[in-house]
């Protein structure tokens, strides 16, 4: 009966011992924050960890967790969904959605002297919004081609509809924001608008005569570029660049008609307990470090004035006052109105068989 | 039961309950499997709780969501409307998907049927260790992410890809064959991976089926073919049902092998409800086209349980 007795206390003991154990903080470091960051996955979140969580973890005595559900709508979608318990605390979003959102009450206006760096940024690169976050890259979209396939080098859109290259060009649905971007260009073009976008499907429904191939996801151009299915299309220059980089031999151009620039834009959520911090976070992907090391490691271009790039990767991306000068800035609010009826009349009038 | 108490337990008294506890535990069991009907519900309960959690709840959120009126510049309730059904339903263009989304599901499954039936066979008449063997081939690309998979069939498919390279070589062809950007790309894609779940319940079905019944009927004078035709057959008919049911079902919700191999101009209606959902942010669209894609898959697994019923010889059930 003793023994028993011991047994249980003993028992008791080292529960109690591994309750405490378990519980136990030491108390001379300060706790240690979390900042969750919704962003894109491959190539943006490698270049992002390099050029800003790691400083920023060791300046701020915090974790970055970076979460990645997808592209900018999948993020969009979460937001919704976490509308009023969000998980994330910062976002990055683009191609116009950063707009919805805010409009949505989904963002929450920053206190811009916890982001000193924003003096040093581009006008182009500042929120849409007033009050609501800045872009924290420059994307652009330009006509990519085949150096060895293509030739003389392209100088005008007008290049796709050359029957030389018939079943070899290469067209943006406008699921993908590139192809939203060049019926807002061959609208204007031909004398249309955003709200009379007429010009551009008469003028894109011409080119099926050439037998282009319509694409919506980006890296499977971006792989048709290396297979030699697609010897010149319109393209986002980091992929553009990516390729270059891998050795193939693929150029790009920014054409007579013009050619767009769009925006990822950093922006504190609603409801978040991390605002601060989050303010900090957009902060330090604004220096000139980051900027620098995040266009060399991901091909995009630097929104800080003060950023100098090596020549080569300066060609490639995005660089200086007149280079922005030269790039469209899409009205991004007005076409928003019209995405549902642009896209089902493209399936209708430039896909359907 | 004190043999599952470890030695040492402090006193006998958490032994007592414990006994007492199982006791209960049985008796109630025991209430629910054999004699209550009404206490089923009980039994039930807890996986009733996580199935309306997790499945019921969502899709009526999702079936509340599609009748909503949608606008660019807000999102929210509005006044219900069946708008989006009418919106799909009464369109040309819309209902052309519907029946090219019905034409992948069936090819898919006669397809799948067609290879699976024999493996299903060998697999069932081989040993054991052939058996693993087969198995573990059947389940290998399910083991791969579906997107790494597609990708390999981009490369393999193209214009330039694996096969057509082949071809060409070999001086069969001497212009690329056009298999991306069509049906059999999609095809490809889907059988691939939807194969093993059309072998798995037709071998289960064949297990069942007594090599006895076939020696029977060989030595009533039946040949080969008779046997096959009359005893096996039909015996592992439910394992086709269940086989094509699970294989019609992922090929008319699958969306990455249509939009990735089917091109721009494969009109499912999965990739037309992705569009909605992330390129036109018209989510009541999107969610109106879910229910209507639930809706045609559910009509057509009752339509083939219906005619399943009428083909099979006994009661579905009765030979697995």
């Amino acid at each position: 009966m003793v023994r028993r007795r011991l047994q249980a206390v003993s028992v008791l003991l080292v529960t109690i011992g591994l309750v405490v154990l378990s519980t136990w903080h030491p108390a001379a470091s300060a706790p240690r924050r979390t900042l969750v960051v919704a962003a894109f996955g491959g190539t943006w979140e490698e270049a992002m960890n390099r050029a800003v969580v790691k400083s920023f973890q060791r300046k701020h005595n915090a974790d970055v967790v970076v979460t990645l559900p997808g592209n900018s709508a999948t993020i969009l979608a979460k937001l919704r969904a976490e509308r009023n318990n969000p998980t994330m605390d910062l976002a990055l979003i683009g191609g116009g959605l950063e707009t919805v959102a805010a409009r949505e009450g989904l963002f929450q206006k920053l206190n811009f002297n916890n982001i000193p760096n924003i003096k040093n940024i581009y006008d182009a690169a500042k929120s849409p919004v007033a009050g609501y976050g800045p872009s924290v890259a420059f994307s652009g979209v330009k006509l990519a081609y085949n150096t060895r396939r293509v030739s003389p080098a392209p100088t005008s859109w007008e290049v796709l509809w050359d029957p030389k290259y018939k079943g070899k060009v290469g067209f943006p649905n406008p699921d993908n924001n590139g192809g939203l971007m060049l019926i807002f260009l061959f609208a204007k073009l031909n004398g249309g608008s955003v709200e009379n976008a007429d010009p551009a499907f008469r003028k894109i429904a011409t080119l099926k005569v050439n037998n282009p191939i319509f694409w919506t996801s980006s890296p499977a151009a971006q792989d048709m570029f290396v297979q030699e299915a697609l010897w010149v299309s319109a393209m986002f220059d980091g992929r553009v660049a990516a390729l270059i980089q891998d050795g193939s031999p693929v150029a790009m151009v920014c054409p007579t008609e013009g050619c767009f620039v769009t925006h990822t834009y950093a922006n504190v959520v609603t409801g978040s307990k991390n605002k601060d911090l989050a303010e900090a976070f957009i902060n330090e992907y604004l220096s000139v470090e980051a900027q620098a090391i995040f266009a060399q490691a991901a091909g995009y271009g630097p929104v800080n004035k003060l950023t100098r790039l090596p020549r080569k990767i300066a060609e490639l991306v995005i660089y200086g006052e007149d280079d922005i000068k030269k790039l469209i800035s899409l009205p991004w609010d007005q076409i928003n109105q019209f995405r549902d009826a642009w896209v089902d009349r493209w399936n209708r009038e430039i896909l359907s068989r | 039961m004190s043999n599952v108490i470890p030695r040492g337990w402090p006193t006998g008294r958490p032994d007592r309950l414990l006994r007492l506890a199982a006791r209960a535990l049985r008796r109630l069991a025991n209430a629910v499997l054999f004699r209550s009907r009404a206490s089923t519900l009980i039994q039930l309960s807890p996986g009733l709780l996580i199935l309306v959690a997790l499945f019921a709840l969502p899709l009526l959120f999702l079936a509340w969501v599609s009748l909503w009126r949608h606008s660019p510049n807000s999102f929210g309730p509005t006044p219900l409307t069946l708008e989006n059904y009418r919106r799909f339903l009464f369109d040309g263009f819309f209902l052309r998907s519907i029946l090219r989304t019905l034409q992948l599901g069936i090819v898919t499954t006669l397809v799948t049927l067609a290879l699976g039936y024999p493996l299903a066979l060998i697999m069932a008449r081989s040993t054991a260790r052939v058996r693993g063997f087969l198995l573990v081939l059947v389940l290998t690309p399910l083991m791969v992410s579906v997107v790494v998979r597609v990708f390999g069939w981009m490369v393999i498919l193209g214009d330039t890809g694996l096969i057509n390279k082949a071809l060409l070589a070999l001086g069969l062809i001497d212009q690329p064959l056009r298999i991306m950007n069509t049906m059999a790309a999609v095809v490809i894609g889907l059988a691939q991976v939807e194969f093993a779940f059309m072998v798995l319940p037709i071998f289960s079905a064949l297990l069942g089926v007594g090599r006895s019944l076939e020696e029977a009927a060989a030595t009533l004078g039946a040949s080969p073919w008779r046997v096959f035709r009359h005893v096996v057959l039909p015996l592992s008919l439910p394992g086709v049902a269940a086989g094509s049911a699970l294989v019609f079902s992922l090929s008319v919700s699958a969306f990455v092998q249509p939009q990735l191999l089917g091109g721009s101009s494969f009109f499912v209606m999965t990739t037309l409800m992705y569009q909605q959902i992330t390129a036109t942010l018209n989510w009541p669209f999107g969610a109106a086209i879910g229910f209507i894609i639930l809706g045609t898959a559910l009509l057509t697994l009752i339509l083939l349980g219906v005619a399943m019923r009428k083909i099979s010889p006994r009661r579905a059930g009765h030979a697995t």
